[in-house]
């Protein structure tokens, strides 16, 4: 196979006829006014090979003799000219609103959008600039037909989730690959606890130029086995020939929640339960004979302050504690510094950049500090040889919170019932509180995550002849990650400390790799190909320490060197390789028929030792319509049209680096070694390979004023790794398999417009798109996650399965339930919830997502804003049982179902009878169960632009004074905090769409001036 | 020239392929595999420790397997006021065949006899013919034990019916292959007379192996194997054996009891009482007991409260009122056994085999054995708590009750319950035998083993 490979990149050498080499300049001017267009692309058509115009337009730049140039500039008509034997080529190029025209980074290469088979999304460097976000994933949502992106709360810096056309996968990642500038990038989760980190969150979204996601086989495969999830390319700015230019930014921003749930306020609270201590006591009296107090405590004549005082600790009558708010920190918002120097001259241009942003997350001690820096770097040598750097560095500092489902996470304040104060009358933190009080971990703890990271790599393209070319790129990224837990002892109940403690965790993430191919673009009259063959190797390698230790002197020791007991220690290594061999040839005939081959073989050290390699090809076919002679008459009307269709393979290999090997693991025993088996094996373990089909159209309209793109995808997948469940009497739980097939099929629908040009302009895009996800075959296995939520035959991944709840009875208040006998089926209801069969109740993957985003500009104003919506998707609410349960428990209570309770015979109602300490309708049901569709204005810009005349006297070249907002409007009917919502210690495949003391999202106004000179 | 180049940037890219392709062999080092695990009598050693740590786990010895039994056989003894629903449901007898810690209970102990099995099949590795009957001794105290607290949690009681006929647990006796093998891996469940024989057959080679060694630490003993076997015995209803076997540890002199009870408990060390005890320590092993009886100001989660009912048990001046249970700052009555995390959990110690020698005596009638009458070995367990006088003839009555003084919350509430053919009447009303005293065999299993269709215990469906 390797032979073979080799042997095609080599026949591809001698296809290819040596040509003369030549020098070729001019002049590139507006055809409106004639004025000079500097910073125009000039690039030799399938090549790397470009410049940039200088600041008189002119440029230089040799090429073969049969050289296409494509001239590109944003807001202008692209232009491919063939040179022919002239040495000199002037071009007047045409303002317009083309959008076919731009060139794509794809897998290995570039294309002409307009020339492209498979199905990529476009967002560009500008439109994600400068958001209140850490991580430019975050900000992409809303921006890309079919890419559904999710962050669980609003706590900065966390794992977000992402979905390219649906989830394909069980038991491996169903995140996309990231690919920056041409190297494969870590995005594993290094966290310490169960809730994820985002290791983009490193990487300055202000430093990118484009993001690509390639969604369909025809553009992913090239990166085979790990590209089923689709690919994420994300290209970073590069210096332009010209005028050095500096660019400064600054930013405040000031945050709140998005959204707050309405909580039982004191008097409320003491009334409240005072009624389910009443209603409790007259069923007791009535069924039982006995009093509550006898009942539950074996003393008869409790009053309820008495029984208030046994269970709560320290409370009192007249407190009114908002604990709800407790949780939220007055000074959120960020400080983001922004500086920027490009330029550079004909032989080496260059970008740099550096940014230090300060971002307090709306949660008390949540906070996000980041210094990043980037020097980009592109050296001419020769005509033939030229090379160039990226290289990143960052620093950023998380200030941490505790997972969704510990007493500490400030949102679990919220349960504090409100007669309980936060702090005593000395003012001292109350510490006799039912749960524990989440404000002492506040003050008495720190959890610092440090992450360096350091994206680098060089390349050299070697221009063998102007037709073929040969590009070798190195990279390495670095991740280093410290964790520092400090816990004071006053949290000693909750993290079992004596006297305090903490752990510390370092890991180096040492990810390299080479990507090494051939390139070749030919054009024999009507013909045109562009070929490109080469290989890839990537190492990964992960090492890490950590250390727990506890008994501190006191809490101005913090360090674990000041502890006196060290109670775990560990280092570990693990480590991966993936060898691939690529190549790709798109054919183009007559400028309207295009055919693309492409794939990929890829060896992998996680895959089992019968199963080394896979492999991964694609093909795709174009028809440009318009081009056609008979649609010559309508071109005026419809001015562009493409049909593609593309189909191929795509895997997905283990998330896990050995998976394939039965093993033993350590398990100690007092001071004793021991070891214990701790997976079993499988040989034939390999990627899931999913076969996608896509078949889409590309339309203009009226000169390209309207385009627009449609697409319909199947995705099959095949092979779906899962941890399948084992019987337990066989000393395991699971084993990892290739087993069983998962669809997803949707639609997507882009169309841009400009809707009025000239001096007041408004363009707008709509993006829509729809997936339907379902699990045709698991083997018979359900495999569970989230609360309720579960993997089975026959129903999308992460469906909610459960008792179903149904109302309450208005006789005597009790909560209902449907019995959904499957043996007998029927509407029936009980009291029972142990009757009740549990059956599917919802579905937490959308049924629609998209975004609506609107340029407007007027002389120097300009408006943008995004509107993003997500359609038909459920949350559960697993602390339900908590906090809606009825006053079974202390927790506070929404104060609408306070209002809504049933409370005399024929109160027709939705919330149960409140009654302390019995079941009633608090147990795990569709109750807790709720749509949460939402839209939500997720940015909303203004911005004004000094005319030159003021910016030339203040030596300026630009001065731009902006207001931005995030997530400023939500409309949805979700009743507790944020609709977008998923609980950050069970997040996972299945374990979607749960809300359990959630952030809310975060709304952040900011103020921001940008200068040029 | 220009091939040249070319042939050498190939040559180049063949080179590194080459190189490249051999990185794919990668093994791991945090873990290795089974033909380095297992080729030297250390490793076999290691895998017996590594049964004891799977034992010690909190869902099995660390504490689940005991606060099951309690939670379940509670009378006027306890009650839940934790969070979690799991425990909370099997308290007030509301499981269903999803119970998560019924779930991990059976899961984690067939963990623990897997690695046993491991053991028990590659003993020729040891060389050394005392170290092998050891370690042999040692795995199947092990397993036997495990089965042991398996059939009683999972089965009908002993005496309930017919043990020949009613259903055990799946009897897995083969270390699972780690090339893995669906079909040999489904495995119905014995009937609870085929356990209690295998259980017999362990505890008893166990016994025989372990005879001649002098002392083995924490480790199992023949001791150890001798207690077990006693209360295996009792749950029969054999109480002839039971006495003897309870009667061979006491006069072994090997143990005594603590001078003062709390003495026995929140230990670093096994104490002098101790038959068998799992070692926690601020490095390994998990207390679960300590985490959900102990106060806040223990870092505990004080979920489990004792109940009034069970503090009138006692006289004013029994050490074990004084000393073991507590207040903690909101007025919850706790239980003082489990107060350090870092303590030992005492799995027989002593006085049980005090307790059950006189029980089995009074039942068993006939010759008495051992050199204490019932009242005898009573007196002693009540004189260390500083309790009045026991009577000279005690009652069976008086017996138990002693038992729930001195050994509550020590694991032992339903199977008390179950061989005493006691009604529960916490709660509602719960015969001795009543269906929802038995723990489902968990959903998974029935779902992951077609072998276990038709076979899940009475009123949780099929």
């Amino acid at each position: 196979m390797k032979r073979g490979l080799l042997l095609l990149v080599a026949g591809m050498l001698f296809l290819t006829s040596y040509a003369q080499e030549k020098v070729i300049s001019g002049k590139v001017t507006s055809a409106e006014d004639g004025s000079v267009l500097p910073g125009v692309n000039v690039l030799v058509k399938g090549t790397t090979n470009g410049t940039v115009t200088d600041e008189n337009g002119s440029y230089t730049l040799s090429v073969g003799a049969n050289a296409t140039l494509v001239f590109t500039f944003i807001g202008y008509t692209s232009q491919e000219i063939e040179i022919g034997a002239r040495s000199s080529v002037d071009i007047q190029m045409a303002a317009d609103a083309k959008q076919l025209s731009e060139v794509v980074v794809v897998g290995y290469g570039t294309q002409i959008k307009q020339d492209l088979t498979g199905n990529i999304a476009s967002v560009s460097g500008k439109e994600i600039q400068n958001q209140p976000v850490p991580s430019f994933d975050q900000a992409m949502q809303g921006r890309a037909a079919g890419v559904f992106i999710e962050s669980g709360n609003g706590k900065l810096g966390q794992g977000i989730k992402v979905r390219v056309r649906g989830a394909a996968s069980v038991s491996a990642s169903n995140e996309p690959l990231y690919v920056v500038d041409g190297i494969i990038v870590t995005t594993d989760n290094l966290s310490s606890t169960d809730a994820p980190t985002n290791p983009l969150a490193n990487i300055n979204s202000n430093d990118i130029e484009s993001i690509q996601i390639l969604k369909d086989a025809a553009a992913a495969a090239i990166y085979g086995s790990r590209a089923a999830n689709g690919v994420v390319i994300v290209t970073t700015k590069r210096g332009k020939s010209g005028k050095t230019s500096f660019n400064v930014n600054y930013m405040k921003g000031f945050s709140s929640p998005t959204r707050k749930a309405k909580w039982l306020d004191g008097p409320q609270y003491y009334q409240a339960f005072k009624e389910a201590f009443d209603n409790t006591d007259a069923i007791l009296q009535r069924d039982e004979g006995t009093d509550f107090g006898d009942y539950m405590y074996g003393e008869p004549g409790l009053t309820f302050d008495q029984v208030l005082s046994y269970e709560l600790g320290d409370w009192n009558k007249d407190a009114n504690e908002n604990w709800a708010n407790d949780a939220y920190q007055k000074d959120a918002g960020i400080d983001q510094f922004d500086f920027s120097a490009s330029g550079g001259n004909e032989k080496t241009k260059f970008y740099t950049s550096l940014q230090f942003s300060d971002q307090k997350g709306i949660l008390i001690n949540d906070r996000f500090k980041k210094l990043s820096a980037r020097a980009n770097l592109d050296h001419k040598a020769s005509d033939k040889i030229s090379f160039g750097l990226n290289f990143s560095l960052s620093r950023s500092v998380n200030n941490r919170l505790a997972d969704d489902n510990e007493f500490t996470t400030p949102m679990q304040l919220l349960a504090l019932p409100p007669i309980q104060p936060a702090y005593l009358e000395d003012g001292t933190l109350n510490t006799n509180t039912v749960y524990f009080n989440g404000l002492i971990k506040a003050k008495h703890s720190s959890f610092e995550t440090t992450t360096w990271r350091n994206i680098s790599n060089i390349y050299a393209v070697w221009q063998i002849t102007p037709e073929l070319s040969f590009r070798s790129e190195a990279g390495v990224d670095l991740l280093n990650q410290n964790e520092n837990v400090w816990n004071g002892r006053e949290v000693d109940s909750q993290t079992g400390n004596v006297k305090g403690g903490g752990y510390s965790t370092y890991d180096n993430v040492l990810n390299y790799s080479t990507n090494n191919y051939f390139s070749l673009n030919k054009v024999i009259g009507k013909h045109s190909i562009e070929a490109t063959a080469g290989m890839s190797f990537q190492k990964y390698e992960r090492n890490s320490n950590t250390l727990t230790a506890q008994t501190l002197p006191s809490s101005a020791f913090r360090t674990l060197v000041s502890a006196s007991v060290i109670t775990d220690g560990a280092s570990s290594f693990t480590d991966y390789a993936f060898l691939s061999y690529f190549a790709r040839a798109n054919y183009k005939f007559n400028n309207r028929y295009l055919l693309s081959l492409s794939g990929r073989v890829d060896g992998s050290s996680k895959f089992g030792k019968d199963e080394r390699y896979g492999f991964f090809p694609a093909a795709s076919a174009g028809w440009i319509i318009s081009q056609e002679r008979f649609m010559e008459d309508i071109k005026g009307t419809l001015s562009f049209l493409k049909l593609r269709v593309s189909t191929g393979l795509t895997g997905n290999a283990p998330t896990q680096n050995f998976a394939a090997l039965g093993l033993y693991a350590a398990n100690t025993y007092d001071i004793d070694p021991g070891i214990a088996p701790s997976q079993p094996a499988n040989n034939n373990l390999k990627w899931e390979t999913t076969l996608q089909t896509d078949i889409g159209i590309d339309f203009g309209l009226f000169n390209d004023r309207i385009t627009g793109e449609v697409d319909y995808y199947t995705k099959h997948t095949t092979d779906v790794l899962l941890n399948s469940n084992v019987p337990g009497t066989s000393g395991f739980l699971t084993r990892f398999i290739n087993i069983g097939e998962i669809e997803n099929k949707g639609f997507e629908f882009v169309i841009n417009t400009q809707n009025i040009v000239g001096t007041f302009s408004w363009s707008s895009s709509l993006n829509f798109a729809r997936n339907r996800n379902k699990i045709l075959n698991l083997n018979g296995n359900v495999i569970e996650g989230g609360y309720i939520n579960r993997a089975v035959e026959g129903q999308p991944i992460g469906v909610f399965y459960g008792v179903e709840y149904a109302g309450v009875n208005p006789d005597n208040g009790d909560a209902l339930f449907y019995v959904n006998d499957p043996a007998n089926p029927n509407r029936n209801t009980t009291s029972n919830y142990n009757e009740a069969f549990r059956t599917v109740l919802g579905n937490p993957n959308p049924k629609f997502i998209g975004g609506f985003s609107n340029t407007l500009s007027y002389k120097g104003f300009d408006l943008n804003f995004l509107f993003q919506f997500v359609y038909g998707n459920d949350v559960y609410n697993g602390a339900g049982r908590f906090q809606r349960a009825n006053f079974t428990y202390f927790d506070n209570q929404l104060v609408s179902d306070w209002k809504n309770s049933w409370r005399q015979p024929g109160d027709k109602t939705d919330v149960p009878q409140a009654r302390l300490f019995l079941d009633n309708g608090d147990q795990e049901s569709s109750r807790f169960l709720q749509d949460a569709s939402y839209i939500r204005l997720k940015t909303l810009s203004l911005g004004y632009n000094f005319p030159s005349t003021i910016t030339s006297r203040l030596s300026m070249q630009s001065l731009r004074l902006y207001v931005a907002a995030q997530n400023l409007l939500t409309i949805t009917g979700y009743d507790l905090n944020d609709p977008e919502v998923n609980t950050d210690y069970l997040a996972g495949n299945i374990g979607q769409g749960n809300d359990f003391y959630a952030a809310p999202q975060i709304k952040t106004v900011s103020f921001g001036v940008n200068i040029g000179f | 020239m220009k091939k040249n180049n070319i042939l050498l940037t190939l040559s180049c890219i063949v080179l590194i392929v080459a190189g490249c392709s051999q990185e794919l062999d990668i093994k791991p080092k945090d873990s290795v595999t089974e033909d380095q695990a297992l080729d030297s009598p250390e490793a076999i050693q290691s895998l017996l420790v590594g049964a004891y740590d799977r034992m010690a786990d909190d869902d099995v010895y660390g504490g689940w397997i005991q606060m099951t039994s309690d939670l379940l056989g509670t009378n006027f003894d306890i009650t839940w006021n934790g969070t979690f629903s799991d425990p909370g449901d099997i308290w007030s007898k509301a499981m269903t065949s999803n119970n998560g810690q019924a779930e991990v209970t059976w899961t984690e102990t067939y963990e623990a006899i897997n690695v046993t099995n491991i053991v028990l099949a590659n003993l020729d590795v040891v060389t050394d013919e005392d170290e092998k009957s050891r370690i042999e001794g040692e795995a199947k105290f092990i397993r036997g034990t495990m089965y042991f607290e398996l059939v009683r949690l999972f089965a009908k009681d002993w005496a309930d019916g017919d043990p020949a006929v009613n259903l055990g647990v799946p009897l897995k006796l083969t270390p699972t292959d780690l090339n893995y093998n669906p079909a040999v891996n489904f495995i119905s469940r014995a009937t609870v007379a085929e356990v209690y024989d295998q259980v017999f057959e362990d505890l008893n080679t166990a016994e025989e192996l372990l005879a001649n060694l002098d002392g083995n630490g924490f480790y199992a003993t023949v001791w150890a194997a001798k207690a077990v076997l006693a209360r295996v015995y009792m749950q029969q209803r054999d109480y002839d054996n039971a006495r003897i076997k309870a009667n061979e540890v006491i006069e072994s002199g090997q143990f005594s009891l603590v001078d003062r009870i709390d003495r026995a408990f929140n230990q670093a060390n096994n104490s002098v009482e101790d038959i068998f005890a799992i070692q926690v320590t601020n490095q390994d092993g998990e207390n679960a007991l300590q985490t959900f009886y102990a106060a806040t100001a223990y870092n505990g989660r004080r979920d489990i409260r004792i109940r009034p009912e069970y503090e009138a048990l006692f006289e004013e001046d029994d050490q074990r009122l004084q000393y073991l249970i507590y207040y903690d700052v909101s007025g919850r009555r706790l239980s003082g056994k489990y107060k350090d995390q870092f303590a030992n959990i005492s799995i027989i110690r002593l006085a049980e085999m005090y307790l059950l020698r006189a029980e089995a005596n009074l039942l068993a009638g006939g010759t008495q054995v051992g050199p204490n009458t019932p009242g005898d070995d009573l007196q002693l367990i009540r004189a260390r708590a500083k309790a009045s006088d026991a009577p000279a003839n005690p009652t069976l009555d008086d017996i138990l009750l002693e038992r729930k003084r001195e050994l509550g919350f020590e694991g032992q509430f339903i199977h008390d319950i179950r061989r005493t053919e006691t009604t529960i009447e916490q709660l509602g009303t719960y015969a001795w035998n009543d269906d929802v005293l038995v723990l489902p065999i968990p959903q998974r299993e029935v779902d992951a083993n077609p072998s276990l269709k038709g076979q899940q215990n009475p009123g949780y469906g099929n």
